[in-house]
């Protein structure tokens, strides 16, 4: 088994973000650092966008995203209504 | 509100591809108009089945780089609106600034310059956008980091220092060595040694722990740069992957280029090491963790996805694992020794700082490296300062000094070498390997050897203790004074 881990900048942006893939990955971990909080999950490690406009009550381009991502491990796969990272190629 | 929205009838690739790539019309002799496409011997069959997630379309991208700005420049303004100096853990932490700005920020403006030509060469729109993410990144580090030139010496000249200090060789050389490479060499480079060594420890941790210092304004600016850098190092292993899949000639060659620049970015992350172990104030996680967390293990996660395709891990995998316990000890003790000469200011650790690194480093550091750090304070508080100005010998490749030749003795011999001394094992394979390229980088060493700082610059040098730096900052009553 092994981590993906996705980080963010920590502001009020970011914060339905991560509040959306703690919701939806029940095993995943959130480590905050000063400015930072990067997310690890085992094997693979999904956002949705239906959640987070539902944290957010508002619409949402998973796009929007990138301005507060920080790094992340872990192949992408992405459409418009979610990204998801994995090992699996 | 609740008006139904419409979806598009293309998904996110379909779109990207339709405003981008395709956009491009065929072009009939693809060899005319891109000569460098073969030059390096790289075969590329078929270039629509390069696949790059994470990349916006051009109307997407302005505005989500103007979106990052808008926070930054938010940040960095209020910092200096609010004398953001005065709030730092402490003065010694803007030594950490003065290496990040005179080492790494002019790297980003030659990987700028580098993605600009491969654009060109390769007619890649994903380069196009990186070039213009590398101008932002040199661009917003200096920005970020103006307000400290304000208040703190060793920032002010920092261009000619990466130009012709000794100490930024190892910078200098890489970058030099970036923009003489073919374009597809540059890419990987860029994708297995850049973006995932250098931006993922210096612009993740080193920039929390930035924050932590009270650099909100530095912070900000590297944890931004690094959210493009995230989409290169995406976009970078996806082409390292495609490379390979293309032609079965092309995996010797990306392999040789892999564990080239793996290694020669491993040697580049020193300067980060002693930035995260030494540098710091307030210190976070060591070095030797940050390199595990964000190098060593997801590194080795890709490496293990691309093992079908042939590739392997970079060849001096094992001895960069090796290294970390040491590297940041080493090259500490070394700047303390040449610290009369280097545009910056060193110091001998506290107390506290070597239990730290005791507990973090359990072994190696006091064996090897903590009596030197006593000795070194013990000199410094009976008044014995180091006066070396004259620069070590430099590794052949890696342009970092070689351990053990200190001194004119030393100097000499080097010179009867021709430039050929080497760091270690590593080195010398990389250099045999493009031995005339390294030669010419030799010579260029050989002339920095000639160069010192000028009297003029004598304040930005020499150990803390004692500095115009610090004495500001006491008067200035700014930090926690807590060391």
């Amino acid at each position: 088994m092994s981590n993906v881990f996705i980080a963010f900048q920590v502001n009020e942006e970011s914060r339905p973000v991560v509040d959306a893939i703690m919701a939806d990955n029940p095993n995943a971990t959130a480590v905050y650092s000063p400015g930072l909080v990067k997310i690890d999950a085992p094997n693979s490690l999904v956002i949705k966008r239906e959640t987070i406009e539902e944290q957010l009550g508002q619409r949402y381009d998973l796009q929007q995203m990138q301005v507060n991502l920080v790094t992340l491990s872990g192949h992408i796969d992405e459409d418009d209504d979610q990204f998801t990272l994995s090992w699996n190629h | 509100m609740d008006t139904t929205v419409k979806h598009p009838a293309m998904n996110r690739t379909q779109r990207m591809l339709a405003l981008t790539r395709d956009l491009a019309w065929p072009v009939r002799q693809p060899d005319e108009v891109f000569p460098a496409r073969s030059q390096e011997g790289i075969r590329i069959h078929d270039w629509s089945a390069l696949r790059q997630p994470l990349q916006p379309t051009l109307e997407q991208y302005w505005k989500l780089q103007g979106d990052k700005d808008k926070r930054l420049y938010a940040i960095t303004d209020a910092f200096a609106q609010n004398n953001g100096q005065l709030g730092l853990s402490d003065a010694r932490y803007a030594n950490a600034i003065k290496l990040l700005l005179q080492a790494f920020t002019p790297i980003e403006y030659s990987a700028h310059r580098g993605y600009a030509r491969v654009a060109r060469q390769l007619g890649l729109t994903d380069a196009a956008f990186q070039s213009a993410d590398h101008l932002r990144h040199h661009q917003v580090e200096i920005h970020a980091t103006s307000h400290f030139n304000k208040y703190f010496n060793g920032m002010h000249s920092f261009t000619e220092w990466f130009d012709n200090h000794w100490m930024l060789s190892v910078a200098k050389s890489y970058a030099d060595d970036l923009l003489s490479a073919g374009p597809f060499e540059f890419l990987v480079a860029m994708a297995v040694g850049y973006t995932p060594v250098i931006g993922n420890t210096l612009h993740v941790s080193f920039m929390s722990a930035a924050a932590d210092n009270g650099d909100m304004s530095t912070s900000s600016a590297g944890l931004t740069a690094q959210s493009d850098k995230v989409r290169h190092q995406v976009a970078g292993q996806t082409l390292v992957a495609f490379l390979v899949q293309q032609d079965p000639a092309n995996l010797p060659l990306v392999q040789a280029w892999i564990d080239k620049w793996f290694w020669r970015s491993v040697r580049l992350s020193s300067l980060v090491a002693v930035m995260q172990d030494y540098m710091l104030p307030y210190r976070s996680q060591s070095w030797q963790q940050v390199w595990a967390l964000y190098v060593s293990q997801p590194l080795a996660k890709v490496f293990e996805t691309w093992e079908p395709l042939g590739l392997s891990l970079p060849h001096h995998w094992q001895e960069a694992q090796e290294q970390q316990a040491h590297v940041s000890h080493q090259t500490w003790l070394r700047l303390c020794r040449y610290s009369a000469g280097l545009p910056l200011h060193v110091w001998a650790p506290n107390a506290a700082a070597l239990n730290w690194l005791s507990e973090k480093y359990p072994g190696t550091f006091d064996a090897l490296f903590r009596p030197h750090m006593m000795g070194l304070g013990h000199q410094v508080a009976h008044g014995h300062r180091p006066q070396e100005t004259t620069a070590p010998v430099l590794c052949g490749t890696c342009q970092l000094p070689v351990p053990g030749m200190d001194g004119a003795h030393a100097l000499a011999q080097a010179q009867s070498l021709k430039g050929r001394c080497f760091c270690s094992l590593p080195c010398q394979q990389l250099f045999n390997l493009d031995a005339d390229k390294h030669s010419a980088q030799a010579a260029s060493s050989a002339q920095r050897h000639g160069w010192s700082l000028p009297a003029k610059q004598a304040v930005d040098s020499g150990l803390f203790d004692g500095s115009q730096d610090e004495h500001n900052f006491k008067e200035w009553n700014g930090g926690a004074q807590h060391e």
